[in-house]
């Protein structure tokens, strides 16, 4: 574990060179949450803070709204699925695999360092907004701030994690992002917009017990709508795909990693 | 001791056709002609503890194919290969700990970082204890003289310094066996000379073992003992550097612009290979010749631009196919 924190630490000293980036980030997700926030107050009515639809206030709502925006623009995943796959497509990968280091975890290491620095600007920037627009969520205590946090972070080491099994399958295919769009949009559609209690009833269950409500669903509802048992549900949730996912990226990885080719120096 | 052992070596690589035009959808659905190539064809040689051995061969000849069966990294399609008693794909991990890689083309270095920082890194990831690796540190760079940009980021940095700073995190670890692969690629003259000074001084002071593979015969001239040349993924020379430049880096190639068009004779052991006005092409067989004979044909006044290089690697594997065809 050590090693893979010296990545992370490493990876998050190097990112600091790239602070505009991440600032530049923050003004898109402004735009973004400001977009959302017209939106669903136009779907709300004028006198929409009085108005509940399927359990949100229009308070409520934008918190899931900031918070699924904050976990996208925190794990640009579109990155890791590039970088693995280009890595592997090019043979690249093979001068990072000579040394005493699991690539996958490697990876996720490396990337989470981004999300980390990411999230130092992009956080209060979140809190700051929600504030600002709808106030703090009807539900909110003090007590709910730490075990949110944690939520936050578990979902987007999910996320990364899921994203560097989609970049590790270029071991097989000529272009990973194929996949990546699909994994992407699945989450979008099925997350990133609504809170799972707006979807048919059949669904509800089957997005409950997907990756899907680990990372998007499951953090935004319990910032938006806190209770320990819902945190407990949310906690379970990630830990069992956390298992799951990293125990699919080691095999996929193990398998794939005798598939590299390498031509040249 | 022997610290590498190869033994019939083959890594086939497959890939499918590609059709252009009609052809393309003429295949669309059929199932696509394979091309097979044959990178490392049946290769065998051993390294004894100590020594500094050149893997040279052109472009495409199978060189970092072999080093990255060596290191773990690709699978061979058959054959077998021993690093210091390990089996590198079995383990890989374990084997990392005892060797050290310095590819030419490839960076390890974290660029926004300071080569103190990146030591710090890699002592990390090698395990080594933080008061060691400190003490080790300041060895190195003690021995590579590169305590004057050590704490500037590595972007900031000449290709001859970053080449310095990734030997020195090659070495960290203490490696037993150090590979570089084409190290000394897109290095200018200067930095290629400081290269290959350090890489005999590793072999020199640190007793590591040398495994070097280059395309460029001068890169090996000064730095190795032993040569392996190799060519489409065949061994065709293992031999002492001392025979093969006896035999086969006997002679140089001279390219002199002249300012003025004059008339050059030929003399024994001085050949004119081409002229083009003002551009002369000239072998010298040093065994016959030297190159001060040669430019005492010249005015120095006269001579705008001078280049000396060494035989080309085709030329040599040219004659060492001839040779042995010759000898049956």
């Amino acid at each position: 574990m050590g090693k893979y924190y010296t990545v992370f630490r490493t990876s998050f000293k190097q990112e600091k060179d790239s602070i505009l980036n991440t600032l530049l980030r923050a003004v898109t997700f402004v735009l973004i949450c400001y977009i959302f926030l017209q939106l669903w107050g136009f779907i709300y009515g004028e006198g929409g803070s009085g108005q509940v639809i399927k359990g949100y206030d229009l308070g409520q709502m934008i918190w899931y709204l900031i918070i699924t925006e904050l976990i996208i623009g925190t794990a640009k995943t579109n990155q890791i699925v590039r970088s693995i796959s280009n890595e592997i497509k090019s043979g690249s990968i093979s001068y990072k695999l000579n040394k005493p280091y699991n690539y996958f975890f490697y990876s996720i290491s490396n990337f989470m360092a981004k999300s980390c620095m990411a999230i130092l600007f992009l956080l209060p920037v979140a809190i700051v907004m929600g504030l600002v627009f709808v106030g703090v969520p009807s539900s909110f205590n003090w007590a709910q701030i730490l075990p949110c946090l944690l939520a936050i972070f578990g979902s987007i080491f999910i996320s990364w994690s899921v994203y560097a099994v989609v970049g590790l399958i270029a071991f097989w295919v000529q272009d990973a992002t194929p996949f990546y769009w699909i994994v992407s949009k699945l989450f979008m559609l099925l997350g990133l917009f609504f809170p799972v209690e707006f979807y048919p009833t059949w669904l509800q269950p089957i997005i409950r017990y997907s990756p899907i409500y680990s990372i998007m669903s499951g953090p935004a509802s319990l910032v938006a709508n806190f209770s320990w048992w819902g945190f407990l549900e949310i906690f379970i949730s990630q830990v069992v795909w956390a298992v799951v996912i990293l125990g699919l990226g080691l095999l996929v990885y193990k398998l794939g990693k005798r598939k590299v080719t390498s031509n040249g120096g | 001791m022997k610290v590498i052992e190869v033994t019939n070596l083959k890594k086939t690589f497959k890939s499918k056709k590609k059709y252009k035009g009609k052809e393309m959808w003429k295949h669309l659905f059929k199932k696509k002609e394979r091309i097979i190539k044959n990178a490392v064809d049946d290769i065998t040689f051993s390294v004894e503890e100590g020594e500094s051995l050149a893997l040279i061969g052109p472009n495409g000849a199978g060189k970092s194919t072999t080093i990255k069966m060596l290191t773990g990294i690709l699978y061979p399609t058959s054959g077998q290969v021993t690093m210091l008693g390990l089996n590198p794909q079995k383990d890989r991990v374990k084997l990392s700990y005892k060797i050290g890689t310095v590819f030419g083309q490839k960076e390890q270095l974290w660029v926004h970082l300071s080569p103190y920082d990146n030591f710090l890194f890699f002592g990390s990831i090698y395990d080594i204890p933080k008061v060691k690796l400190k003490e080790r540190i300041a060895e190195l760079s003690k021995l590579f003289e590169i305590e004057e940009f050590i704490n500037q980021p590595v972007r900031s940095l000449s290709l001859g310094q970053r080449m310095k700073c990734e030997v020195v995190a090659s070495l960290l670890h203490q490696p037993q066996i150090l590979l570089f692969d084409e190290p000394t690629i897109g290095l200018d003259p200067i930095a290629k000379e400081t290269l290959r000074g350090l890489i005999k001084k590793i072999n020199r002071e640190l007793k590591t073992t040398i495994l070097f593979t280059s395309h460029d015969v001068g890169d090996i001239e000064e730095v190795c003992k032993r040569v392996i040349i190799i060519s489409n993924g065949k061994i065709v020379l293992d031999d002492s550097m001392r025979n093969l430049k006896y035999h086969y880096l006997n002679k140089k190639i001279v390219e002199v612009n002249l300012k003025y068009e004059c008339q050059l004779d030929e003399k024994d052991g001085i050949k004119i290979i081409k002229k083009n006005g003002t551009m002369y092409k000239i072998e010298v067989d040093m065994d016959k010749a030297s190159i001060d004979e040669l430019l005492s044909l010249f005015k120095s006044e006269d001579i705008q631009d001078i280049t000396i290089s060494s035989t080309p690697l085709e030329e040599i594997i040219k004659t060492i196919y001839k040779r042995s065809e010759e000898n049956g």
